[in-house]
């Protein structure tokens, strides 16, 4: 008999937490209306539990109007969660960029450069001045015709074979930095670019 | 296209991260108070509470955009700020050693640091002797007291723990029971 008023006994205590909250069904809220009519040492276990389930939840809500939460938590939080928002926004982009970035210089690495553009008539038969850088092939010349004395080409190094003191019409390659880059001569003037 | 792929085009569905984020705030409207009261009684000082909530929905944010699992996200919740606020402990303790009498004077449980009328030198004993009583429970008779301090039901304790109610009830049952021997 004791044992099953035990385990009655039992049953009822593990219950006041739900009858405290009123979050009981109605068999069990029934039965332990019951019992605490017959049950001395539970009714005095529900008082006990009552009392010191007040003074927790009292405790707890003492703490916090003690020590009240600061007013703008909530704007805080919003703003960082934004604020982590934007970051990855941006983060996710980083790598789409630079990929981006990456396959441009890629492209620019691979692509075939513009191929040297097609010697004009005009360049045909220029001799390269000796000892001076050549010519860029995309650089816009210009071809400027004057009449030179045999000597002067002689002196900025071309061999030639016709008389110094001849002077003979010729065709001056000029860059775009305004200086001349070859000479272009009739074949018989003989003019040789190898320099000595 | 017709009418009603132009409507649907027209209304953006919202991103990962700005669903998490309206779910996350939601969730601190719910958990905020009773959470912070957690931590308080748990021996938190405001500061520390604070920053412990502030962290915590950070990372409920972070678990809802990583779509993590959303069984007890309550319970969830309560976990990260315990083990937040036990990080940080270890990370002070590392830091400096604070004298027991120091560390029991700026206790939360015990002080009102506005020093309110109604918190008498009587309450502040009785609440010496509650807090002290409560830390000497084992772990799982302290975090259903200390839950319970925080305001929520027994059947949201229930969840938070993931036990049924009826555990809930002989855990505190018993709990309540030493305490009344420590207090009387």
């Amino acid at each position: 008999m004791s044992e099953i008023v035990n385990l009655e006994c039992a049953r009822a205590q593990g219950l006041l937490a739900s009858y405290v909250d009123g979050d009981m069904g109605k068999d069990d809220s029934a039965w332990l209306s019951g019992h605490l009519t017959d049950c001395a040492k539970c009714r005095e276990a529900l008082s006990a539990f009552s009392a010191l389930d007040s003074e927790l939840t009292g405790w707890g809500r003492k703490l916090s109007r003690w020590n009240p939460p600061p007013v703008d938590a909530r704007e805080r939080l919003a703003g960082t969660l934004r604020e982590r928002a934007t970051r990855r926004r941006a983060i996710r982009w980083i790598p789409a960029a630079a990929a981006a970035i990456a396959a441009g210089l890629g492209i620019l690495a691979i692509a075939p450069r513009p191929s040297p553009p097609a010697q004009t008539h005009e360049q045909t038969g220029f001799v390269e001045i000796p000892y001076l850088a050549p010519l860029d092939p995309h650089e816009n010349a210009t071809v400027v015709r004057i009449q030179i004395r045999v000597a002067t080409l002689i002196s900025v190094g071309y061999r030639v074979t016709a008389d110094p003191d001849a002077i003979v019409p010729a065709d001056v390659l000029v860059g775009e930095d305004g200086r001349a880059h070859a000479v272009r001569v009739a074949a018989d003037v003989g003019l040789d670019g190898t320099g000595d | 296209m017709t009418a009603d792929e132009g409507t649907a085009n027209a209304v953006r569905p919202a991103t990962a991260a700005e669903l998490a984020r309206e779910e996350a705030l939601r969730w601190f409207d719910e958990l905020c108070d009773p959470l912070r009261r957690y931590l308080l009684c748990a021996g938190a000082n405001a500061a520390d509470a604070d920053e412990a909530v502030q962290e915590s929905f950070l990372r409920l944010y972070q678990h809802l955009e990583k779509r993590g699992d959303r069984s007890n996200l309550r319970g969830w919740v309560f976990q990260v700020a315990r083990n937040y606020l036990r990080d940080e402990r270890k990370s002070a303790r590392h830091q400096k050693t604070v004298p027991l009498d120091d560390a029991m004077e700026r206790d939360g449980r015990f002080a009102d640091p506005r020093g309110s009328p109604e918190h008498s030198a009587l309450g502040e004993e009785r609440l010496r002797r509650l807090g002290m009583a409560i830390d000497k429970l084992g772990p799982q008779q302290r975090e259903c007291i200390l839950l319970r301090a925080s305001g929520l039901r027994y059947r949201e304790i229930a969840e938070v723990m993931g036990i049924n109610i009826s555990s809930v009830g002989t855990l505190v049952q018993r709990a309540v029971a030493r305490l009344s021997e420590e207090l009387a």
